[in-house]
């Protein structure tokens, strides 16, 4: 079932199994994204994922169908993220996960290991000296394979505009791994 | 002077690979900022990964959280209000009443004492013209 079908179904019918399905389908990505801008504890992801799947519920029936829901959702992700941000300015210490440890033992040897994980930190770190919006081009671009007009329509600026921040971005945080040493 | 670092990337941006001739026609710096680049993009392509466990998505009014919060704040002020604000004034109240009754008794006794029952001029009792004129605030 395709989103819009299913954001069809939930303001026709008011059918809760299609916005449930909606949601699962993209909550992994919701979650990122939270993480992204707020890299706050996961309390306050959680509050703020909570914020945003109300928001919605409240939001879709009047959806005109006239954007990807995608970039509509992900727009209401960033934005709810950064009135946290703004309501709570003191935000605590990031949780120290960014990159899983799933696929390390993929790597033979202990050095290996060690070295994959080192370099993960270090993209890790890089990534969380950037500044909010620079990640989360990398994040939309990098992770959630949204194209540059799709995040041009996320951030409501002109996809020349996204291009090269997001060149930008990506050699920035290049450029701090290369100072913290990664080979 | 060509930008083969934006060239590499608005490969990397259609999805694909940087082919090893632009990779030889950079300097030093932009080939290790490439390489870099494309390490970061492989390794969260493939790691960046807060997933949450599948579970039915239950959507709460946060809104209705605050809310109930408030109420919550709202009785307990109340409640306070009353145990901070009533009893002292109760007390206060019930001091009042003591002392001019007893008063009231006293001065009626020291006229009974030396003069009988004694009717202030105007008033049919003592308690009365006490009540209307020393102590009316008693």
């Amino acid at each position: 079932m395709t989103d819009e079908l299913c954001i069809f179904k939930f303001i026709e019918n008011s059918d809760e199994a299609a916005f449930n399905c909606l949601v699962n389908r993209y909550r992994n990505s919701i979650r990122r994204i939270v993480y992204t801008v707020i890299k706050g504890p996961k309390e306050d992801i959680e509050d703020t994922e909570q914020e945003i799947l109300w928001a919605l519920y409240r939001s879709l029936p009047e959806f005109k169908y006239k954007s990807d829901f995608r970039t509509y959702l992900f727009r209401m992700c960033r934005n709810k993220s950064i009135d946290f941000i703004r309501k709570n300015s003191r935000i605590r210490k990031l949780d120290k996960l960014a990159l899983t440890d799933h696929q390390l033992s993929d790597y033979t040897t202990p050095e290996t290991i060690l070295e994959e994980k080192t370099k993960r930190e270090l993209i890790s770190a890089a990534l969380f000296d950037l500044k909010e919006s620079d990640r989360s081009l990398i994040i939309m671009k990098d992770v959630e394979n949204l194209s540059i007009d799709e995040i041009a329509r996320v951030f409501k600026r002109p996809s020349g505009t996204i291009k090269s921040r997001l060149h930008r971005a990506r050699v920035r945080a290049a450029e701090i791994i290369i100072k913290k040493g990664i080979k | 002077m060509k930008n083969y670092l934006e060239f590499a990337q608005n490969l990397l941006d259609e999805g694909e690979t940087v082919p090893d001739e632009i990779l030889l026609k950079m300097d030093y710096r932009e080939r290790e900022i490439i390489l870099n680049i494309i390490k970061i993009k492989e390794t969260l392509n493939k790691e960046f990964d807060i997933s949450t466990p599948v579970r039915d998505t239950i959507v709460i009014n946060p809104t209705f959280i605050k809310k109930r919060i408030s109420m919550k704040l709202l009785y307990s002020a109340a409640a306070l209000f009353i145990i901070g604000i009533y009893f002292p004034i109760s007390e206060s109240i019930e001091t009042r009443t003591l002392l001019k009754e007893e008063t009231a008794e006293f001065v009626e006794a020291l006229f009974e004492d030396n003069y009988g029952v004694y009717s202030p001029t105007g008033y049919d009792s003592t308690e009365e013209w006490f009540s209307s004129s020393i102590l009316p605030d008693l």
